[in-house]
This record gives structure tokens, sequence and C-alpha cells, in this order.
């Protein structure tokens, strides 16, 4: 995606509607919401009616109440509207389930299943990778991303520290992004609702 | 937060894994959402982390396998950890004994051997006599001439290695005269080559030396 910066500029085309800018702003913060959305709400229809009130809530704040004071912080004031949204959503119902602070990550069998991030030819590029790395690392992945497992039994199971497994991490998903990236998938883009 | 920060403590790593507590997954969404850099590296980390699982999900079988091969190398090099190779050596090292006892040891005793009858004489001017030992039977046999000034009942034989040590010490079983030939069988691996002297004293009197012998082993 290409990366544009926050400015005024932005903030205007966006205020007044200009499809490009919003399709950027749909792409960028909606895949970042997603991420944020999907590590504190068990539902991913709960997930998308977050984002999307987000999304409606900026736009609404840009179109109807005067904009922003601070068009460089941007992010920051999505990020904000955001974290209202969340609060709102634990306090309103009892049927959303807020998570508590120290709660292990829940298992959403699938969270990536009905991910948008997925793709064949992202899922080629990462099977390549796979292919290509040790056995361990393999394995390391497959604990830590399908099994869901402890990260502390994981470092027990192959003797390493938790800084370590990080690191092994890191190396790997850097192998991924550069594969996928060589794969030139576009990105997904979102859809902004109430326009 | 800045994204210096964020690079050096590893934060989009720890906020992909879940690792950061509350107040500082808080403090680097709120960086996250203005920095480009941090966006694109969790973004395309969760794309990456969202494909690898479903690759993992689509095939089962290889990750099984992967998972297997990795057992079984662990099982091979638990071989070698210290409560699993002292048994190990240990009963390697048993069956090494049993062979060799089995198929080497045991089968050259039972085999039917004529014994030598050239008889050593006491230390002389003459030049001590030279004895060719077969190293792949595990006995010789040796015999010496014994003419004692007295007959004792017992006596002892002790053969040393010349200029070292004693190499055997043994009973002559009991006499009845004072002159005889000692026959002996004695074990091949205690006498490597060199040049032996044999002491043989009454057994109830160990300080009175009775006759020196002198031989040589090659």
């Amino acid at each position: 995606m290409e990366r544009q910066a926050f400015d005024q500029e932005y903030v205007a085309r966006l205020t007044r509607g200009d499809a490009e800018t919003e399709r950027h702003f749909a792409s960028y913060f909606g895949d970042l919401l997603l991420i944020k959305l999907r590590a504190r709400i068990r539902s991913p229809q709960l997930v998308e009616d977050a984002r999307q009130e987000t999304f409606l809530r900026v736009l609404n704040v840009l179109r109807n109440k005067g904009g922003i004071e601070h068009p460089e912080r941007l992010g920051a004031f999505v990020n904000s509207v955001c974290e209202n949204v969340l609060c709102e959503f634990f306090r309103s119902d009892s049927r959303f389930q807020q998570l508590p602070e120290n709660a292990a990550e829940p298992v959403d069998e699938d969270a990536s299943a009905d991910s948008s991030f997925v793709t064949a030819e992202r899922k080629a590029a990462v099977r390549d990778v796979l292919a290509k790395l040790a056995d361990t690392d393999r394995q390391i992945l497959h604990m830590l991303f399908l099994e869901d497992r402890d990260k502390d039994e994981v470092c027990q199971y192959f003797r390493i520290d938790r800084d370590y497994l990080r690191v092994r991490v890191h190396r790997a998903l850097a192998r991924c992004r550069t594969a996928i990236q060589k794969s030139k998938q576009p990105l997904p883009v979102a859809n902004i609702a109430g326009r | 937060m800045d994204h210096k920060l964020a690079e050096e403590t590893g934060t989009v790593e720890r906020y992909l894994l879940n690792e950061l507590p509350p107040d500082q997954r808080l403090a680097f969404e709120e960086h996250l959402f203005d920095c480009p850099i941090c966006g694109d590296l969790v973004r395309s980390g969760a794309i990456s982390i969202d494909n690898l699982k479903e690759v993992f999900r689509d095939e089962p079988d290889k990750a099984i396998a992967a998972e297997a091969r990795e057992a079984k190398r662990w099982n091979w090099t638990a071989w070698f950890r210290l409560p699993n190779l002292v048994p190990s050596l240990a009963a390697a090292a048993l069956a090494v004994v049993l062979c060799y006892q089995n198929f080497v040891y045991i089968p050259s005793l039972e085999r039917p051997e004529v014994l030598t009858d050239n008889v050593i004489a006491p230390v002389t001017r003459s030049e001590a006599p030279v004895i060719t030992v077969n190293r792949a039977h595990p006995l010789f046999n040796l015999n010496f001439a014994v003419d004692s000034p007295r007959v004792y009942p017992l006596y002892t034989c002790e053969f040393q290695l010349e200029g070292q040590r004693t190499v055997l010490k043994m009973d002559s079983g009991p006499r009845q005269f004072a002159s005889f030939t000692l026959n002996l069988l004695l074990p091949a691996k205690l006498f490597p080559a060199g040049h032996y002297v044999m002491i043989v004293r009454p057994k109830t009197e160990p300080e009175t030396e009775i006759q020196r012998y002198e031989f040589t082993i090659q």
C-alpha cells in the first residue's frame, strides 16, 4: 500500500469524500482496527461492528462536527475513537464479554479463516517460506499460532528463553513479510459503512 | 512511546504475540496508529500470522510430519543424555565382554593342546631360555626343575618382570619330594614380553630362597 502522510491536506480530502483517500483510509486504518479489535473481542461479527462504528464516528466528526484540531494526529484520533467504541460495547450489553486485562488470548478457530488478510497468493508465499525453515522454527510457529500453546510451555519444550523465542518468531515473520511483499498481492480494502 | 523505543524493545513482535501488559499495549496502539512504519510492520506481521495459520490448517499432515520428525530427532539425541547414556554404555560394555568370553576366551580354553616339555633349569651361567608365547591362547605352560635342599610340603613361586614388579605369586601345590618338575599353566596376559625371574621359596619360610630361574618371554 502506498504510504501517505496524515496531514491537513489528507484530512481535507477525506472530509470532502475523495474516493481515493477514503479507500486508503479504510484500508490502512481498517487493518489496524481489525488487528486491535480482534485481540479484544471474540466474535468476528462484533469486531466488524466495532470497526464500522469507529469509521462512522470518525467521519462524522470530520464532516459534521468541525473536524479535528490536529490533523497530523489523525491516527491517534482514530485509535481513541475506537477505544471509546470498545468501552461502550463492553458496557452496553451483557452479551459482550469483556476479557480481563490479564486473560489469555482466546482461541478463535475461525479468526484467520474469515480474515481478509488470507489469500491464495499469500498462502503460497508463506508455504514457500515454511518449506525453507528449519523443522524447529516451523514447529515453534505451529505451536504458537495454530495450537495456541502457552509460550512458556513452548520455551520449555525447545529449551529456549522468551527473548530467544521472540527472536525466532521475528526472523520467521520477517521472511514471511518479504515473501508476501514479493507476491505483490494487493492489500484488502475495508468497506466504510454509512457513506 | 516513540518509534525508536518501540523498535529497540521489539514491541511489534510482542504486540503481535499478545505479550504486552495492558498499559504498554495502550501506549503502543496510540503510537501505532500514528506511525506508518510500525503500522506497516504490524499489518504485515498480522497478515503473515493469519496466512501461517491457514497454511497449517490446510496441511495438518505436513505439520504433524514435521512434528514427528522433530520428535524422532529428539528421541535420537536423547540417547546421549547422561541418564540414558550410562546404562546404555554399561549394557554395550557387558555385551562386548560376553561376546569376547563366548567367542574367543572360552573356545580357546576348550581347544585341545600339547604342552611343551622344555624344562627351565635354575640360574646358571648359560643364557636364559627364550619362551615364545602364543598370544592367541589365554594360557601357556612353563616347566621348572626344582631341587630343594630338603623337602617342604608347599612352595611359593614368585614371578618378577626384571627391574620392575612381581607379576604373579602362586603356590606350587603339595609336594612329596625335594626334587620335582614344576609344571605350570600361566595366564598369557600377565606376562608381556620381557626378561623374567622366578623365585621358589618354601611356603612356611618366605625369607628362604630355594632356587631362582631366569627366562625371556617374547
